[in-house]
């Protein structure tokens, strides 16, 4: 690889092994994969023969697992070149044999038309779904286009899966740190010790970032913000 | 599920896998073919919200916007 991309999408790669292996896995390596000059696709088990990345098993030692783990990301630079930005990203939670069984997804999608940028999606049956009355929600059409590809004929999805929660946009969405505290606090996987320094290191990172991103979107509330806290605006 | 190996404290856990366009076209051509998808039915059903399957979304998430719309279409075009 060549350029910053390159070494800043590495060290993304290492981070993201470096919080698994130091929080809820043992020796997980991260494929880097640099499709362009413009992007690099990160995550387990990319390889020259498939893209579709892999379950890894979450589980420290020798224990059985209780379930699998797939992650993936694409990572470009934002607009001025300058910071690493990741443009999609999805954290897959399976069970089951051969983690086969989903039970919920994680998506990010950058610039997502149709629903939120950062959306979760669970597996799984819904009595409520299943009961939901038809034909009181077809109005939604007037706010789309001509050639708007969601169905609108007032009767919403009797499947759990077919919803995408909303879950935050490109500065406030869930993170791997946030997914990985999901499992250990739900009891779903077994963790190492320390793992919440690992965790809440990762989440300060992230979050720093997409402060000074913010700050960068939004410069003039920055400035009144810094003001009501006594910083004077710089000359 | 692939196989788990130790991390060397020398090592940073990243494998970078270099490939030509070429390769990454058959890599990508091979995971949809896995589904039985193309390309153009898997940016359909993204632009639908409604993928076949939860491995076909992970898909998407890797290789949306890396091939042309119509790479890999039934008909060949």
């Amino acid at each position: 690889m060549a350029g910053d991309l390159a070494r800043l999408a590495r060290e993304f790669a290492a981070q993201i092994a470096g919080l698994l292996n130091a929080t809820v896995c043992d020796g997980i390596r991260i494929s880097a994969v640099p499709v362009s000059p413009d992007l690099v696709l990160a995550g387990y088990g990319l390889s020259k023969q498939q893209l579709q990345h892999a379950p890894f098993a979450v589980t420290v030692g020798r224990r059985t697992p209780r379930c699998w783990l797939r992650v993936g990301y694409q990572l470009c630079l934002d607009g001025e070149g300058e910071y690493l930005t990741v443009a999609s990203s999805v954290f897959g939670v399976y069970a089951g044999a051969q983690a086969r069984q989903p039970l919920c997804r994680f998506d990010y999608e950058r610039g997502k038309a149709g629903y939120a940028e950062a959306h979760l999606q669970v597996y799984g049956v819904s009595e409520v779904l299943r009961a939901w009355p038809p034909g009181l929600s077809g109005d939604h059409d007037i706010d789309c286009g001509e050639h708007c590809p969601f169905v609108h004929d007032g009767t919403p999805t009797r499947e759990l899966e077919r919803l995408h929660f909303p879950a935050g946009d490109r500065r406030y969405r869930p993170i791997l740190e946030d997914v990985i505290e999901f499992l250990i606090i739900e009891q779903l996987a077994d963790r190492r010790d320390g793992w919440k320094a690992a965790v809440a290191q990762g989440r300060e990172t992230f979050r720093r970032h997409q402060l000074r991103a913010a700050i960068r979107d939004d410069p003039e509330t920055a400035h009144q913000a810094l003001s009501q806290l006594g910083h004077d605006r710089p000359a | 599920m692939a196989s788990r190996r130790q991390v060397s404290a020398a090592d940073d856990g990243v494998d970078v896998v270099e490939m030509t366009a070429d390769e990454y076209q058959a890599a990508a051509q091979r995971s949809l073919a896995g589904l039985g998808l193309t390309y153009a039915e898997l940016a359909w059903q993204a632009r639908a919200g409604q993928f076949a399957s939860a491995d076909a979304a992970d898909l998407w998430a890797l290789i949306r916007g890396t091939l042309p719309d119509g790479a890999g279409s039934r008909d060949g075009r």
